[in-house]
């Protein structure tokens, strides 16, 4: 299974690849449900925003995201994205929301975006992903205008290098999804904490995996690569979200368990 | 005069005087006396040539003819008295100080010892000079003068300073208006007071000048002296909770050259530190340092001491105590998390956000059945630091928090009697629940069980159990317990109706850990509204409890996220998260702020005089004051075992303002805790604090004995100075005669001494014509 897609090229066929193999099918055959965790409701799962006029580009890109979040961290988390809509009273069981589209679409009620805010200033994230393939089209006009709405004030900027989310699983040096339509993400950031990322680049599009287990869109430039960045930055979004500043504090640990001497 | 017989009438004394005194004054009485003279100088004259027998009688008739004439003339009368002597007294002066307390290095009597032998063997002598009609007293003196008898000289010395100069000063107002014929000191002249090592000073002389008496002195000293001393302690009153601490101490040694000595430190009654000191010479001073780092708050009582070596003079100096408080300046957490969760999420950055919250944390973001990259640089991921954490640092954490952590892939199981030990020595652990925690996690098998407030059984470990009967999933409402009322961790508002009303606003959790039931003594604060444990009881979902000194905590659910996130979805401030850790980490740190129960002592070190006074305060929950409460209050000695029967035991009740003065009396020098019990809200309190009682001043700074300032006693008020043994004492006479009966007798009214006279000279002035003289 691991050397279908990846592209180095390695073709472990050791026992230890095979039994790894065959956790993997394991899991995978027992997907759907819940993996110990206390309920259902302990697990990590995905809601997409439903707005109207806004139909989901991606469908199955979540769910693959959220396999693969499985495989490779210790997090847990059940397959299907939940759709809801901003007013749906289950929106805060779901502190990671996703809003993808192709398309421009109507700026939400203000009911609904006031629940919106809300949900982002109490702790929630909003990833935003832009499946339009380039980058300034009507979805991002859209999104700008929501954002405006939302959080008057403060405008996405982008993400610098040194922050905490190029780090917060892998170490990252870009942000590609299915193409690379501007080389890097945007944010907004409240209380020091990166509450809305915006990429243009379709992760989606690279995520996206149909039901016979073929990638259902091409990566460009960077192929096979480029489409494993992907999923690392899908992977470091969701640990960014549940560990926030964690790896920065990390770094400080490290070097002060190195050198620190206490007198006794 | 005193006669060697008696005279008649009872009268024990005679006096003459001169009658014509009082007509002819004094004048009168020497011209008599001159014209007496000259009339028996000119029959000498006259009668040099004469015939040696006739010349002789010539003479002998002149002279007493003019004596009796002259006795006449005179008037001479005999007093004859009854006469009182009032007694004049002698004082005798022990030195009573606690440098009285040495003994010489072969292990003799003490300098006290010797005195007191010295006061005894004197007895008969003493006798005599009671008979004499002198009183003796005598006396003990330190820092001031007392009465004293020869049974009270064999108590040990207990004086905290001697001041010889004062002493006699007192003495003198004692016997303002008396007479004193003597005084004799004996002591070791070691003086702190005004006179110190001499010479004495101008007001100590004017003293013995108006006390007019000798001052004879003893001197007692040892030829050698061994002494080995922990002379002064340099130390803070004040630290803080991981900043390191320097102590300080000063050994000094008399006459122990050569060696090495050992000074340990002893912390609470158990030593921490020893450090060797090297004595050099006949007297040397060395400094002594240790360094402490304080891991947790309290009160500590420290003891730093050399042991006694044989000989030495006095054993009392070889320690000292004091009092050390350590208070903390923030709340450093260990937050352990085995994958992360919103539940994680929420916590951090609660933790994050709390400006009095240290927080290091780690979290399991990887196990080892998860997919790794080629690249293991890929990795932002780092070994989870087992060793140091649970073994170097874990005594740096106020509070350790294992949230759906499971040990067993990690090698902690090995660290867990220490995680066991650093709750139960004051730290503290909440446990918080989860597919990895309690039961699920195979906690019931450490050492863990014996702390968390929670029963667990001894299963292992489920692995990602499906079918775990330990997990629930339903959907809930927990209920708050009465426990749960009162409790600081519970209490989200003050008001305790509004405190229920916002549990019960606050939306469902989602499953909990399932428990046999919580331990007895732990507190029952949230419960499953439906679910039962096997014994009945409605299962518990928050417990909280205490652990040898320290606390731990059970939150048996990974939903408690809920209370804020999701409240705040629900229109709700969504603050009810916060509030609740907030409340949960002081109480399970021991906030001070959170005791209802203080002791503030009026110091932190009382002199040996001094009484123990403090004032005690209780509050209620929400802080008020609460009035008519009884406290009882337990004095021991610091290092005492728990359960021992206390030094002092008193009760007080608090006033309208919640507060009670106490007094526990003195105490003799030494370290000693408080503590308090009282009944606040229905829950059993107690608060203890330390102090220590001082012996005072620099008695036994230098014991050395010197003889300096007593020799210069006895010579400048006439007395004489002995070394060890008593001199001969020298009493100056009474000044006092007190006269009781008195009769006058008076010579010269007698007519035949006049009679006499005349014929006496009649004769002889017959004989004289006879013989030719005119």
């Amino acid at each position: 299974m691991r050397g279908v897609w990846n592209g180095r090229g390695d073709s472990r066929v050791s026992r230890r690849a095979l039994l790894r193999a065959g956790a993997g099918a394991a899991l995978v055959a027992g997907w759907g449900r819940p993996a110990g965790a206390i309920g259902e409701r302990s697990l990590f799962r995905f809601a997409r925003a439903v707005l109207p006029g806004l139909p989901d580009p991606r469908p199955t890109a979540l769910a693959r995201l959220a396999w693969e979040v499985v495989r490779r961290t210790s997090v847990q988390t059940t397959s299907d994205p939940v759709q809801l809509r901003l007013a749906d009273p289950n929106l805060f069981h779901h502190p990671f929301l996703v809003l993808s589209g192709d398309r421009a679409f109507a700026l939400p009620s203000d009911g609904d975006i006031a629940r919106l805010r809300r949900f982002i200033t109490y702790g929630g994230f909003l990833l935003i992903d832009s499946s339009e393939g380039r980058a300034g089209g009507g979805f991002d006009e859209s999104v700008r205008r929501l954002l405006a709405q939302t959080l008057p004030g403060e405008l996405p900027i982008r993400i610098p290098e040194s922050h905490v989310l190029w780090k917060s699983f892998y170490v990252l040096h870009g942000a590609p999804g299915r193409i690379v339509a501007a080389p890097y993400l945007e944010g907004v950031e409240r209380d020091r904490r990166l509450a809305v990322v915006y990429t243009q680049n379709d992760l989606g599009g690279a995520w996206a995996r149909d039901g016979f287990g073929r990638w259902e869109h091409e990566v460009v430039p960077g192929g096979d690569d480029q489409r494993e960045e992907a999923f690392r930055l899908g992977v470091n979004l969701v640990m960014y979200a549940l560990c926030l500043d964690y790896k920065t504090e990390q770094a400080h640990i490290d070097y002060i368990l190195r050198t620190r001497r206490y007198p006794r | 005069m005193n006669l060697l017989g008696h005279l008649p009438g009872g009268y024990n004394d005679w006096r003459v005087a001169v009658g014509a005194a009082s007509h002819l004054g004094r004048a009168g009485v020497a011209l008599l006396v001159a014209a007496a003279a000259v009339a028996i100088a000119l029959s000498a004259l006259s009668l040099a040539d004469e015939r040696r027998g006739r010349g002789v009688l010539l003479f002998g008739l002149r002279v007493a003819g003019v004596l009796a004439c002259l006795m006449t003339a005179l008037e001479p009368t005999v007093e004859l008295r009854q006469v009182t002597h009032v007694p004049n007294r002698v004082a005798l002066l022990v030195d009573a100080s606690r440098s009285m307390e040495v003994r010489p290095p072969d292990g003799g009597p003490s300098r006290a010892d010797r005195a007191a032998a010295l006061i005894d063997a004197a007895a008969p002598e003493l006798a005599a000079l009671q008979r004499d009609g002198h009183d003796v007293d005598l006396y003990a003196f330190a820092d001031a003068l007392t009465p004293a008898t020869r049974e009270s000289l064999h108590a040990p010395p207990a004086g905290d300073s001697t001041r010889i100069g004062e002493a006699l000063g007192e003495l003198r107002a004692r016997y303002a208006g008396r007479d004193l014929g003597a005084v004799l000191l004996i002591s070791d002249g070691v003086d702190t007071g005004r006179i110190g090592e001499g010479p004495l000073d101008a007001t100590t002389r004017a003293t013995i000048e108006a006390l007019g008496a000798p001052i004879h002195t003893v001197g007692l000293s040892e030829k050698s002296l061994r002494d080995l001393s922990i002379a002064t302690v340099l130390a803070d009153e004040l630290a803080f909770v991981r900043t390191p601490v320097t102590i300080e101490a000063v050994v000094r040694q008399n006459g122990l050259p050569d060696r090495q000595v050992e000074v340990t430190l002893e912390r609470d009654g158990r030593p921490v530190a020893t450090r060797g000191v090297v004595l050099r010479g006949d007297k040397s001073e060395e400094k002594v340092s240790f360094d402490w780092l304080p891991d947790h708050p309290g009160n500590f009582v420290f003891r730093i001491s050399t042991p006694v070596l044989a000989g030495e003079a006095l054993s009392s100096n070889n320690q000292q105590s004091f009092t050390l408080k350590v208070i903390r300046d923030r709340v450093r957490v260990l937050h352990l998390a085995g994958r992360p969760s919103w539940d994680e999420r929420f916590l951090r950055a609660m933790l994050r956000r709390d400006p009095n919250v240290d927080l290091v944390s780690f979290f399991i973001l990887r196990t080892e059945t998860d997919e790794q990259p080629w690249n293991h640089d890929d990795l932002s991921l780092i070994p989870f630091p087992t060793f140091e954490i649970f073994e170097e640092q874990l005594r740096s954490f106020d509070l350790v928090i294992f949230q759906n952590f499971n040990y067993a892939p990690y090698g902690v199981e090995p660290f867990l009697p220490n995680l066991r030990d650093y709750v139960e020595e004051g730290g503290a652990l909440a446990m918080i629940g989860g597919d990895l925690s309690f039961a699920s996690g195979g906690y019931g098998l450490t050492p863990l069980r014996d702390i968390l407030p929670v029963e667990l059984p001894p299963i292992a470990p489920t692995l990602d159990g499906e079918n775990d009967p330990a997990l629930t999933t339903d959907t809930f409402k927990p209920r708050l317990t009465p426990e749960g009322h009162t409790h600081p961790i519970t209490s989200l508002v003050l008001n305790p109706r509004e405190n229920e009303a916002g549990w019960a606003k606050l939306p469902p959790l989602a499953g909990i850990n399932r428990v046999p039931r919580v331990k007895p003594g732990a507190a029952t604060l949230l419960v499953h509204p439906s679910a039962k444990g096997p014994d009945g009881k409605p299962a518990p979902v928050l417990a909280a409890g205490d652990a040898g000194k320290g606390r731990t905590l059970a939150l048996l659910t990974d939903s408690a996220w809920h209370w804020g996130f999701l409240a705040a979805g629900e229109g709700d401030d969504g603050r009810a998260f916060q509030r609740f850790w907030e409340n949960a980490v002081r109480w399970l740190v021991r906030d001070p702020a959170l005791t209802l129960l203080r002791i503030e002592l009026a110091r932190q070190e009382y002199r040996r005089d001094q009484p123990i006074t403090a004032r005690v305060r209780a509050m209620h929950a929400d802080y008020t004051a609460a009035p008519g409460v009884d406290v009882l209050l337990d004095v021991n000695p610091a290092g005492a075992a728990a359960g021992a029967k206390p030094l002092r035991s008193l009760k007080v009740t608090t006033d309208s303002d919640g507060d009670a003065e106490v007094d526990a009396g003195l105490l003799p020098p030494g370290a000693y805790r408080m503590t308090g019990h009282a009944t606040l809200d229905g829950r059993a309190v107690a608060q203890d604090e330390t102090f220590v009682v001082r012996a005072a001043g620099p008695e036994l700074d230098d014991v050395a004995a010197r003889d300096k300032v007593l020799r210069e006693l006895a010579q400048v008020s006439g007395g004489e100075y002995r070394a060890e043994k008593l001199p001969r004492l020298a009493v100056r006479p009474s000044r006092e005669i007190r006269v009781g009966r008195q009769e006058t007798v008076e010579v010269w009214s007698r007519p035949p001494l006049l009679v006499v006279g005349l014929a006496l000279l009649l004769i002889e002035w017959t004989l004289r014509r006879r013989s030719g003289h005119v």
